[in-house]
């Protein structure tokens, strides 16, 4: 059958059948707006909890006895105790797997530290009595804002070199005396932090507006400068570094960035390398409190938490698993029930296709005796569900995206700021549109193949015959 | 495919076509052998039961579930396909049912066109409008295209389904009893349009009738009495 023909007769039954018609696309529009809405409502929410909240393509990995307890542990003993730590070989098998990206050993501060800043950005300076802080791979973190993100002592390898110093007071601000206590160093830029988007959230939607300091996201977002503040290392409340003399730093918080620590700083690794030597001996240098693996692919997760196990280091942070799984649950749940309303308006197809058919049993018989074949016939309707089906669905994904729109209205009006609180709650990837298309015209086909497939079998001499 | 004039358009040998299964089988069609030549205009007749649509409806290949041997333009029909026997019954077989089978939902013209919607090749579209409304005119209908079958007295509606039946030019014509639901007059009128497609055309026609009027028209006569070939003349 030519597909004009097929076209006319189709479009005759939109006029002739058109009741019938709306009240079957009426359940299949129903259906699809509601399994496009709840998906595109979840994937929105996924979208902002493990793109920014809980970044994903990343798993960190530690030796099964730490935690971030360790550190505190170890210097409550006086340093005294070993923490557990990740072997060179574990790095390299890991470096070795095909669903790695990247290996990125952490170290920990092996002392303790506290910091005091935020003039610039807050109106007034804020003490930390414990700074926790990491040092990772500046390859890891990449371009973070205008100031670059690596050990400041790079700067004096150059053909240039720095100025040779004692205290901080013989070099220019910002920069400051790295040096140890009673020796030669050099002149450098404050050591560049950066922070988790996190923490900042945490700050302005939660102690900013309780404390009455400003909000610094934007702020920090925007300041070429980045956030300067001091930092007293080899000692804090908690107590003294095994060895070396506490002494300032300058340190600044240079950009935000998903590879940072939740709570605290993060810093060049061959910075805090440095440090631990200074404050802890050779050993600290390469003790690596844990590792930072890069995900070759978004869902390969999973075998790189496999490998991981097999060498005895376990993921530190299972909530991005987590909560992708109570959401990949709950979506499918609301799936299931969009799904069950699909069921029902197939059904309702069903029904209402057998009527037609049977209605139509001498029309039929006719067509059959001017030339179509039963095939034919079995197009004629399959091609009218999937109109309905067609017509249905795109009317479906219409309303959800009208009530996406009116939701995050509401959302943008009538909900309180909260950290992480995102523009639109909903994403309408184009294979979620599309697949909602298919499913509406699956649904539809599935509730007519029944009828079709009579129609296909109408006996033309007893049809015509009956009427006589 | 161009085929040329078939010689023999129908030859039916020992047709049975039997209703039901077990104690309750009827025979409709009891043993029916008959040849249809090109050009001829054949009239069946019998009375009301003895197996005339049954029989027009197996030589149509509307029914193949019959025994016995059946070949349309020297093609044998059993060993067709059921969409070659569309193909076949599109191009080449025209109808005329006795309860016209009219499309109630489209106007006059386009039950005129109705065929058209399973040629397999795109007609030309103002080409066939004119030739139905030419076939219109032909049969009394000129000026009606527009109008809706309902609004139809039943000659008008007889003679619409003929319009029908004639638009792909087809080689054989088989009608139901076309003048069976009509006054004298209007029956005197189908008759004389049969005559005429006959005579003028040599279009090969198979009329199933009680009508003696239409009979006498025909070239030649079958009667039919309880599934049995009673008389040839
Ligand atoms: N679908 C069917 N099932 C069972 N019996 C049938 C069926 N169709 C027809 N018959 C029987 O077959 C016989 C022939 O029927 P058919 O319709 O061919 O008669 P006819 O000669 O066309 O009669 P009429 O002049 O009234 O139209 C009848 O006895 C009828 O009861
Ligand atoms: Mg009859």
């Amino acid at each position: 059958m030519r597909l004009s023909a097929l076209n006319k007769l189709v479009l005759r039954d939109l006029v002739r059948v058109r009741g019938a018609l709306v009240t079957s696309g009426f359940g299949i529009m129903a259906g699809t707006a509601a399994l496009v809405f709840f998906l595109a409502l979840g994937l929105g929410v996924r979208g902002v909890l493990l793109g920014e909240v809980f970044p994903i393509d990343q798993v960190e990995l530690e030796p099964p006895k730490g935690s971030s307890f360790g550190q505190l542990a170890s210097f409550a003993l006086g340093g005294g105790a070993k923490a557990p730590r990740i072997e060179k070989d574990e790095i390299e098998a890991l470096e070795a797997s095909p669903f790695v990206a990247g290996v990125y050993p952490k170290l920990q501060f092996s002392f303790p530290a506290s910091a005091r800043g935020g003039k610039e950005l807050l109106g007034r300076d804020l003490n930390t009595g414990e700074m926790i802080a990491d040092g990772i791979d500046p390859a890891l973190v990449g371009e973070v804002g205008d100031l670059p993100f690596r050990d400041p002592l790079e700067a004096c390898e150059g053909s240039g070199g720095c100025q040779r110093c004692a205290t901080t007071k013989e070099c220019k601000a910002p920069q400051y005396c790295e040096a140890r206590q009673n020796e030669k160093g050099f002149c450098v830029d404050p050591v560049p932090a950066v922070v988790s988007r996190y923490i900042i959230e945490l700050f302005d939607k939660s102690i900013a507006p309780a404390h009455g300091y400003p909000q610094i996201g934007e702020k920090l977002l925007s300041r070429a400068e980045g956030m300067v503040f001091k930092m007293w290392i080899g000692e804090s409340y908690l107590g003294q570094a095994k060895q070396g003399t506490p002494r300032w730093v300058h340190a600044r918080v240079v950009g935000i960035s998903d590879r940072a620590i939740d709570i605290g700083i993060t810093m060049p690794i061959q910075t805090v390398r440095r440090w631990n030597v200074e404050f802890s001996g050779d050993g600290a240098g390469d003790a690596y409190s844990s590792v930072m693996v890069k995900v070759a692919e978004k869902d390969k997760v999973g075998e790189v938490v496999e490998l991981a196990d097999e060498l005895g280091l376990t993921p530190k942070d299972t909530r991005a698993r987590d909560v992708s799984v109570l959401l990949s649950g709950v979506m499918a749940l609301l799936a299931l029930v969009a799904g069950i309303i699909l069921i029902v308006s197939a059904s309702n197809i069903a029904y209402t296709f057998r009527v037609l058919v049977n209605d139509r049993r001498r029309e039929i018989a006719l067509y059959r005796a001017l030339g179509a074949t039963g095939g034919d016939m079995m197009k004629w309707l399959l091609a009218l569900a999937l109109t309905v089906g067609m017509v249905g669905g795109a009317m479906g994904v219409l309303v959800a995206w009208a009530l996406s729109l009116g939701a995050d209205r509401l959302g943008a009006t009538r909900l309180p700021d909260f950290p992480f609180k995102p523009e639109t709650f909903f994403d309408f990837p184009p294979w979620l549109v599309l697949g909602a298309l298919g499913f509406a015209a699956l649904f539809s086909l599935l509730g007519a193949l029944g009828p079709a497939r009579r129609a296909g079998k109408v006996d033309p001499a007893a049809a015509l015959a009956a009427l006589q | 495919m161009t085929v040329e004039p078939a010689e023999v358009v129908v030859r039916a040998t020992d047709i049975v076509k039997r209703y039901g299964d077990g104690k309750a089988t009827k025979v409709a069609v009891d043993h029916v052998s008959l040849d249809v030549e090109a050009g001829e205009f054949l009239a069946i007749l019998g009375p009301s039961g003895c197996g005339k649509s049954t029989l027009l409806g197996i030589l149509g290949c509307l029914d193949r579930t019959f025994e016995g041997k059946l070949s349309l333009f020297e093609q044998d029909v059993r060993a067709m396909r059921d969409a070659e026997l569309a193909r076949l019954r599109g191009a080449r077989i025209g109808f005329v049912f006795q309860a016209f089978h009219l499309l109630g939902h489209v106007d006059a013209r386009e039950n005129v066109l109705a065929p058209t919607l399973f040629v397999r090749e795109r007609p030309d579209e103002t080409k066939l409008r004119k030739r139905a409304d030419d076939l219109l005119d032909e049969v009394g209908l000129g000026g009606r295209g527009d109008d809706m079958p309902s609004t139809m007295s039943g000659g008008e509606r007889q003679r619409l389904a003929v319009a029908r039946a004639l638009l792909l030019e087809p080689e054989l014509l088989l009608c139901d009893e076309p003048t069976g639901n009509l006054d004298l007059e209007t029956g005197r009128s189908v008759t004389e349009l049969f005559t005429r497609l006959h005579e003028e055309r040599g279009l090969t026609i198979v009329a199933v009738t009680h009508e003696e009027q239409l009979a006498q028209a025909a070239s030649r006569i079958i009667r039919l009495a309880a599934g049995k070939v009673v008389e040839e003349e």
